[in-house]
Parts: structure tokens; C-alpha cells; sequence
């Protein structure tokens, strides 16, 4: 009996040591087999959208990587991010870019606002990049490595576009944003648009960024009484503060705005009764029931960062298309990633299924721009509501009547 | 017509009188202490945080809340003095080192700032909901309840400087120190009373805008427009405070309606130059002028 238990105990203790050094032994060939690519970023660490950008790639990166990283030609690899602040400066950026490019040897970077000033850099080193901006400078046909992955061209045709047949009725429009990049990139979009899908742009409107008290400028709307005002990249809490003071005036006309407005944080400032009736796009991330890549994102989301704050999610695009394109190329070569990436690319984004498109510019032929699934939501009773799914064969539609004049 | 104007003077209104507030703040700590106080405009932010953080963190009353911004940035203001500028104010050539003193106390509370509550800005659901009409011109009760308290401060602040011990005092080592002190007057003391007050000047206005407005980091940079505000109503003058404030906030409030918002901006400083060529001492001051004249 006691010779039985030793036998079971030794028998045991040989077994545990094998498997504990085999797990080790695998640990350790699985670490040696995994290389590792470099990608380098780029953001803006001075504003929220930036810092969430951080902390997006701080989960999704280590996500993809635990789920088997890149298979490239049966060789496996990890992600490794190289991030830099650019301040929204361009010549911070172009250093940025230069030390990405020349000391860190990367190949792919994943790039911001400021890329109007170093895109000549990346196209002369062959470096692939992946960017979010409104800039319409990175659709010009002499870049062969440059692409926009986020929604803010596309989403705007489809969302104007989708408006105008939703509320024929309405004809006139006052636009307003801050006098900065993105507001003037967003206020000539709109102008564009409304254009194209028979709207009139009665006024564009300009305010400092910093600016806080909006009264003399909700009274100059009421006064013009367009039937739709919307804003263009205020930002939620000077977007909030604007349709306050518009509120405050008894503007009776159509809230409307083309670029995602987050609900939660507008509800921080506002109530939402004061923007009864406005209608607006919304990521699919933030909708009740999320695509599948967007659910196990935030699973992840508060398992790193303890909960769920609504980051912003506008940079997130850049990473997946880029996996995206590699995983599809099978390559590491940054001109064959461009070509499948330019060839009408579909991915999976945190807003469900997307694909690189022609950018709604007249005369543009290249595949650059990013067209993704969009949802769209009205606010009613005081409650905002999820309205409307618009597929990729509808936005394709809006995005080429854009592109064509609103024919 | 007649109620557009009415409807921007009530806009205009509303942001100038915060400037009052805060130029009337600065013009005591500049003409007392005589203290280049460069953080002044991190009290401000200070007292909005305190505002929203007590509203919105820990749900207190508004009322309270804003005691506690008035108290919080008064206390902090005293203590500053008494802690950094009382060392350096008896100097020779102290100018650069108030203002580096001062430099430092404002990085620090920025810094703190954004450490503590993040790069972004904070909004916050009114505490007085509502319109109220007269006629055409329509004015939300939380901008009524701004305008009406900070009338009400600044009346307040009139009444402490002209009618009261302490506001003699402030007058009197304003005028001369060292005389002032042979009259029984502790000038440590008041200088420290000052800082105090115009500190929570500055924190009541950052916690009465809060809910009208936004709360940011940034908000100290008002600073700038806050020493335009004082140029332009005269550096030693309380009245020019009170004038420049209302020029100021009149300026933005019609530039704004009538020649939009970035042409108001240069708009203003014109206003402010035409101003300064034909009374160089701004509007109500001379050079030289102190508070006790």
C-alpha cells in the first residue's frame, strides 16, 4: 500500500517537472519562432482623440499578437509599435518621420494630420502608410504609398447623401466649426457635398478654437433661420456648448451633422432635449448590439484599462487596414501591400465590414479613400435612437454620386 | 433690429462681466502687493475644477460649490503670498523674480491640472435650466444668474474697498506702506488679505462660468485677456477695470454677430489700440496711477 502511494507520488512529480519543462520548452520555441515588425505611428498626444489612439493600440496590438500575430508565407510575426507625439505640428511630424524612417528602419507607418508635410519623405524611402486625415492632399495620383483609412470623407457623402434623400424638403444650410485644420477640412467637405446632393450653403461660419461662449453666434443662426445647421469637428463639448446657445435662441430648424457626435459625452454638457430631432452618424462600436471585432475589443478595452470610457476610436482604421493588407499581400513588401490595398481592399473594422474605395473628389481615380459601414441615429424624446444601417453597396452609390455632382 | 442689439448686449454682457470680475481681481494684487501675478489666470481654472468637481464628482450644491471655489482659490491665494512672494517682495530689482516665482506656481497648477483631470475639457448639465423672453430677446436663467452675480460681487467688492476697515487698509498701503504701517497697519497682512481676495475673484468667476461654459486646463491663458482688459480701462484704475471688461466683452459679443468670430478678435485689439493712442494711460488711468488716488 505504502509502495503504491510512493509509486503514485514519484510517478506524479515526474509528470509535473516533464510537462512544466515541456511548456517552458514550447514557450521558449514559440518566442524564438515569432519575429518581430516594427510599425511606426504617429498622433497627437495633446488632444483626447490622440491619447485614446495610444491607448487603443496598447490593447488591440497585444490582442492581435495573443491571437497568433501576422502569418506571413508560414512565418509568424508580432507587432511592435514605435509611437511619436507630433504635437499636430508638421515639423514635428516630419522629424518624426525621419526618425522613424532612417533610425528605426520601419516600412509601415501609421500616420496623422500632419502627413501633408512629410508624404514626400515615406514616398521617397518606400515607406507604406496608413493615415487619418482630412487633408485631400493625400489622394493626389503621384503618391503610390499613401492611403486614407478613416471614415471622415466617405461617411460625409454617405451621410449627406442618405440626408438629402431622407429630408428633401430641406434646401438650406448654415455649416460651422472651429478655424482650425480640421474645421476648414470638414467646412469645405460640406460645401462640397451639400453641393453636390442640392443643398444651399447659405454661410460657413468660423469660430476660435478655444472659443467657449457661442450666444452671438447661435443669435446670427436664428437670424438667418437655415432649415438645417450642423457642425464640423468642434469636438463634443464646444459642439455641445453650440447647440446650447442654439437651443437657447428657439431655433426651430434640422440638427444635422455628417461627422460622428458621441452622445456620451454631449450628454455630459447638454441634455439631449436640446438637440430633440438631430440626426447624425454613429460608429458602429457605440451602437447597443457592436459588430464582433468591436465587442472583443472592449471586452479587452476594460481589461486593460479597468472600464469603458467611449474613447475615441477615428485612428483605429489605419491599424486594421494595415494588418489587413499585409495578411492579404502575404508580403512585407511595401509596394505589394499598396497594390492589395489599392485594389478595392475589404476588411474588418470595430464598425463592421468596410473597403477602400475611390475618395468622392471628382477626377480622382485612385482606390485610396476608406468607405465604411454606416449607422445612423436620431435623437427623440430625449433619447438617441439607432435608425438606420447603410450598407457598402448604398454608401458606394452615395460616394459616386458625390464624386459625379449628386448625378 | 432693436432686440438683436438687446440680445447681443445680453451675450456681451455676459462674458464681459467675467472679465470685470477677473480684471477687477488682478488690479488689486497688481496695485497692493504690487505682485506681477502671472498664475492669476490658473485660479480661475482652479475655481471652475472646484466647481465641477463638487457638482459633478461629489454632487454638492451649486451654491456650495461655489463657496468652495471662492474659499479654496482665496486660501491658496493668501498662502501663495505669504509662502513665495512675501520673500522676494522686499528685493531689490524684484521684478524677474516675481514674475518667475509667479511662472513657476502657474506651470505647477497647469501641469497639476492636466495630471489630475485629463487633457480634455469637462462640460456640465445647467444648474438653472430654462428661457426667459423679453420681447424678442431671449436669455437662458443660468446666464441671467451669471450677470447677476457677478453684478452682485462686484458691488460687494466695491462696498469691502470704500467702505470697510480692511478696504482702508488696502487703500492706505496701496498709497505708502511704510507710512501706512505707523498707523497701526499691518501691510504683511493686508498684502496677504489681497492676494486672498482677488485670487477668489478670480476662482468665483472660473465657478460661475463653469456651467455656462466649459471647464478646461487651458483656461488660464485668459490671463492675456484679462492685462488687455486693465490696459484698456487704465492699470490702477477699479472703474477702468469694470469699463474694460464691458468694452471687451461688447467688442467680441457684436464682432462676433457682425464680422464673425476671428475678425472680432482683431477687431478688439484694434478698438484697444485706437483707445491707447488717444489716452495712453487706457480709459480711466494714468501712468503712474495707483489705487488710493
Amino acid at each position: 500500500m505504502k509502495t503504491k502511494k510512493q509509486l503514485i507520488v514519484c510517478v506524479s512529480i515526474f509528470l509535473f517537472v516533464a510537462l512544466s519543462f515541456m511548456g517552458a520548452q514550447n514557450s521558449v520555441n514559440a518566442a524564438q519562432e515569432a519575429k518581430t515588425l516594427k510599425v511606426g505611428a504617429l498622433t497627437n498626444l495633446g488632444w483626447t482623440i490622440g491619447v485614446d489612439f495610444k491607448k487603443f493600440l496598447d490593447v488591440a496590438v497585444p490582442m492581435y499578437n495573443e491571437k497568433g500575430g501576422l502569418v506571413i508565407q508560414g512565418e509568424r510575426y508580432n507587432i511592435e509599435i514605435i509611437l511619436y507625439d507630433t504635437k499636430l505640428n508638421p515639423e514635428t511630424g516630419r522629424a518624426a518621420v525621419e526618425r522613424l524612417v532612417n533610425r528605426d528602419q520601419v516600412k509601415f507607418i501609421l500616420g496623422d494630420e500632419t502627413i501633408d508635410a512629410w508624404l514626400p519623405v515615406t514616398e521617397t524611402a518606400k515607406v507604406l502608410v496608413i493615415a487619418t486625415t482630412p487633408s485631400p492632399a493625400i489622394f493626389s495620383p503621384k503618391n503610390k504609398l499613401a492611403f486614407q483609412s478613416s471614415f471622415i470623407h466617405t461617411q460625409s457623402a454617405v451621410a449627406w447623401g442618405w440626408f438629402s434623400d431622407s429630408y428633401p424638403d430641406l434646401k438650406t444650410v448654415i455649416v460651422v466649426g472651429p478655424d482650425n485644420m480640421i474645421g476648414h477640412g470638414l467646412s469645405g467637405q460640406a460645401k462640397f457635398l451639400t453641393g453636390a446632393f442640392g443643398i444651399k450653403l447659405l454661410d460657413t461660419i468660423f469660430y476660435p478654437p478655444g472659443t467657449t461662449n457661442f450666444g452671438p453666434i447661435a443669435t446670427k443662426i436664428r437670424k438667418v433661420n437655415p432649415d438645417v445647421f450642423t457642425t464640423a469637428g468642434g469636438g463634443e463639448v464646444q459642439d455641445a456648448l453650440l447647440y446650447k446657445s442654439l437651443y437657447e435662441t428657439r431655433y426651430k430648424g434640422q440638427r444635422f451633422t455628417f461627422v460622428n457626435l458621441p452622445m456620451q459625452g454631449i450628454q455630459k454638457v447638454i441634455p439631449l432635449k436640446m438637440i430633440e430631432g438631430l440626426v447624425c452618424p454613429v460608429e458602429g462600436l457605440k451602437l447597443d448590439n457592436p459588430p464582433p471585432l468591436a465587442k472583443a475589443y472592449k471586452e479587452a478595452y476594460v481589461a486593460k484599462h479597468g472600464s469603458w470610457d467611449d474613447p475615441d476610436t477615428l485612428y483605429s482604421n489605419e491599424l486594421y487596414c494595415l494588418l489587413a493588407g499585409l495578411e492579404q499581400a502575404q508580403s512585407l513588401d511595401p509596394e505589394k501591400v499598396a497594390a492589395v490595398i489599392a485594389n478595392g481592399m475589404k476588411f474588418e473594422t470595430l464598425s463592421g465590414p468596410g473597403m477602400m474605395v475611390k475618395p468622392p473628389v471628382p477626377g480622382n481615380n485612385r482606390t485610396v479613400d476608406f468607405l465604411p459601414t454606416v449607422y445612423v441615429r436620431k435623437v427623440e424624446d430625449g433619447k438617441s435612437k439607432f435608425i438606420r444601417k447603410i450598407n457598402l453597396e448604398e454608401g458606394m452609390a452615395y460616394t459616386r454620386r458625390a464624386a459625379g455632382g449628386g448625378k | 433690429m432693436l432686440s438683436l442689439a438687446g440680445q447681443l448686449i445680453i451675450e456681451g454682457l455676459g462674458i464681459g462681466l467675467v472679465y470685470v470680475l477677473l480684471a477687477a481681481g488682478l488690479v488689486l494684487i497688481l496695485n497692493i502687493p504690487r505682485v506681477f501675478f502671472i498664475a492669476y489666470g490658473q485660479f480661475y481654472m482652479l475655481g471652475a475644477y472646484i466647481l465641477w468637481g463638487g457638482t459633478v464628482l461629489f454632487k454638492l450644491p451649486f451654491f456650495i460649490s461655489l463657496i468652495l471655489s471662492i474659499l479654496a482659490t482665496g486660501i491658496l491665494g493668501a498662502i501663495s503670498y505669504r509662502l513665495i512672494f512675501y520673500y522676494i517682495q522686499n528685493v531689490r530689482d524684484n521684478f524677474l523674480p516675481i514674475i518667475v516665482a509667479a511662472m513657476g506656481l502657474m506651470m505647477i497648477m497647469q501641469q497639476g491640472a492636466l495630471l489630475v483631470f485629463g487633457t480634455s475639457s469637462h462640460g456640465m448639465q445647467s444648474e438653472f435650466p430654462g428661457l426667459i423672453e423679453f420681447g424678442d430677446i431671449i436669455v437662458s436663467v443660468e446666464k441671467l444668474v451669471l450677470i447677476i452675480l457677478a453684478l452682485l460681487v462686484t458691488g460687494i467688492l466695491y462696498v469691502l474697498l470704500q467702505k470697510t476697515k480692511i478696504g482702508r487698509a488696502m487703500r492706505a498701503v496701496s498709497f505708502r506702506a511704510d507710512i501706512s504701517s505707523l498707523q497701526g497697519i499691518n501691510p504683511t497682512l493686508v498684502y496677504m488679505v489681497t492676494m486672498g481676495v482677488g485670487c477668489a475673484l478670480s476662482g468665483f468667476a472660473g465657478g460661475i462660468m463653469a456651467p455656462v461654459y466649459a471647464v478646461s486646463p487651458d483656461m488660464g491663458g485668459i490671463i492675456l485677456t484679462v492685462l488687455l482688459v486693465i490696459m484698456l480701462g487704465g492699470m490702477g484704475s477699479m472703474l477702468g477695470a469694470v469699463l474694460g471688461g464691458l468694452i471687451l466683452g461688447l467688442t467680441l459679443s457684436f464682432g462676433h454677430y457682425f464680422i464673425g468670430a476671428d475678425l472680432a478678435q482683431i477687431a478688439l485689439f484694434l478698438v484697444i489700440g485706437i483707445i491707447l493712442f488717444f489716452k495712453p494711460g487706457g480709459l480711466l488711468g494714468n501712468p503712474g496711477e495707483d489705487l488710493s488716488s
